[in-house]
């Protein structure tokens, strides 16, 4: 199975076609029609296979065992924008000697972290 | 009860720097070599400055199937992704549009002055839809190249932040190039990063975060003079120039490093929009105009610092 942003929305139309009644009655009424781009989607898409398989094939497989991304593919990262964290100021000002509000505790402070240039 | 030592390690990767940040110390050794050999994938993988890398091989044959390590297939769908949300602002085939710009070496190896390359035309706006994966292939449409430089930075902290609490179980932040993913584990630690809004200044500002994301973009790094036009890396895919816009650095948080980057970014690029756009999606952010004028949404704690 291969995926595209494309095929994706493809696959959220239809999700969002099957669920409506209006969209069931446009369903019924127009089945012949939806029937014959069905058939034309399906050897589309076997024909889409086909090339893909020629190409690949005409490749050497270059993945290396070696590489652990099974491990690292495993991970779902989110990438939307959105709500983040809550953010505490530490402290505003240049120079590394501006008043820091991190509260008085025993345990070791974290060291620094950077963001920007 | 024994008081965990948080300990830093810092190195170079990926042309930009690194820095690896544990709560426990004894975990470092082994979190720092897991670090490497994930960045060493990734550089392998996604690097378009290699000619070997999955990446370049990928670009190398645009329009054909492409075999390809599968930590490609998930950074480039994490890139598709990053378009969707901006629809296309943030765009992964500006590959030969960079090139033309003079960015077509590690930025280390630029050499200031140099004459500018053949100007090219930007892909057209949705082509980013037209890119198709499996599992280890893929393709991209034909007179188009993948380069992931605005998301894969982001999206390797995430990977790596993620991987080694998992299985360090310790709470970990990992900067990239300034682009921070935090990921904790057990008791909260609060891990302050310093926001430079210029290479020349001294930390401006120190927030610190527990979890999720933040990443900083800015106009005034990986800067370049190509045919006497000063040049960044942030590309407008409706242009194919370098963003013309009023922020000189924009920082955001996001559940992820990754979330964060892409609102970063859009923000550059969206110049004078960026506000609409970040408060649309309840993103906190603090950017920073040409003249240092600082704006902040909500969100984004404005203790000290003019809203």
């Amino acid at each position: 199975m291969t995926y595209s942003a494309r095929s994706r929305d493809r696959f959220r139309l239809v999700a969002s076609a099957t669920t409506g009644a209006v969209a069931a009655a446009c369903v019924a009424g127009t089945g012949a029609v939806m029937g014959t781009a069905s058939a034309a989607n399906a050897q589309g898409e076997v024909d889409k296979a086909a090339t893909r398989q020629r190409e690949l094939a005409a490749q050497p497989h270059v993945v290396e065992l070696r590489r652990p991304s099974a491990v690292a593919t495993k991970i779902k990262v989110v990438t939307k924008p959105g709500p983040g964290p809550q953010v505490r100021v530490v402290r505003v000002g240049g120079g590394s000697s501006g008043t820091s509000s991190r509260s008085r505790r025993t345990a070791p402070k974290p060291p620094v972290t950077s963001s920007g240039s | 009860m024994r008081t965990a030592t948080p300990a830093q390690i810092r190195w170079r990767a990926l042309g930009t720097y690194v820095e690896l940040s544990v709560a426990d110390a004894d975990s470092s050794v082994p979190a720092e070599s897991r670090a490497r050999a994930l960045l060493d994938l990734v550089e392998r993988t996604c690097s378009r400055f290699r000619p070997d890398s999955d990446l370049s091989r990928v670009n190398a044959r645009a329009g054909s199937w492409v075999r390809s390590d599968p930590l490609l297939v998930a950074a480039t769908v994490a890139a598709v992704e990053a378009a969707e949300h901006t629809d296309g602002i943030v765009h992964p085939l500006l590959g030969r549009v960079v090139v033309g710009l003079g960015y077509d070496r590690t930025f280390t190896a630029l050499q200031p002055g140099r004459a500018a390359g053949a100007r090219i035309a930007p892909p057209p706006a949705d082509s980013w839809r037209s890119i198709e994966w499996d599992a280890d292939a893929i393709r991209i449409p034909r007179g188009t190249a993948l380069d992931l430089g605005a998301v894969a930075k982001a999206w390797a902290s995430d990977l790596i932040s993620r991987t080694i609490a998992e299985e360090q179980q310790t709470s970990v932040a990992v900067s990239l190039g300034g682009d921070v993913a935090v990921s904790p584990t057990g008791r909260p630690t609060w891990w302050p990063i310093e926001i430079r809004d210029h290479p020349d200044v001294e930390g401006t500002v120190e927030v610190a975060i527990a979890e999720g994301g933040l990443a900083t973009s800015s106009t005034v790094v990986r800067r370049w003079t190509a045919g006497g036009v000063i040049r960044h890396h942030l590309v407008d895919p409706r242009t194919g120039e370098s963003a013309r816009t009023c922020w000189r650095t924009v920082s955001a948080t996001g559940p992820s490093a990754t979330a964060a980057n892409v609102a970063t970014t859009a923000a550059v690029i969206l110049g004078d929009d960026a506000i609409e756009w970040l408060t649309r999606r309840s993103v906190a952010a603090r950017l920073v105009s040409e003249d240092g004028t600082v704006t902040l949404t909500a969100g984004w704690p404005g203790k000290g610092e003019q809203r």
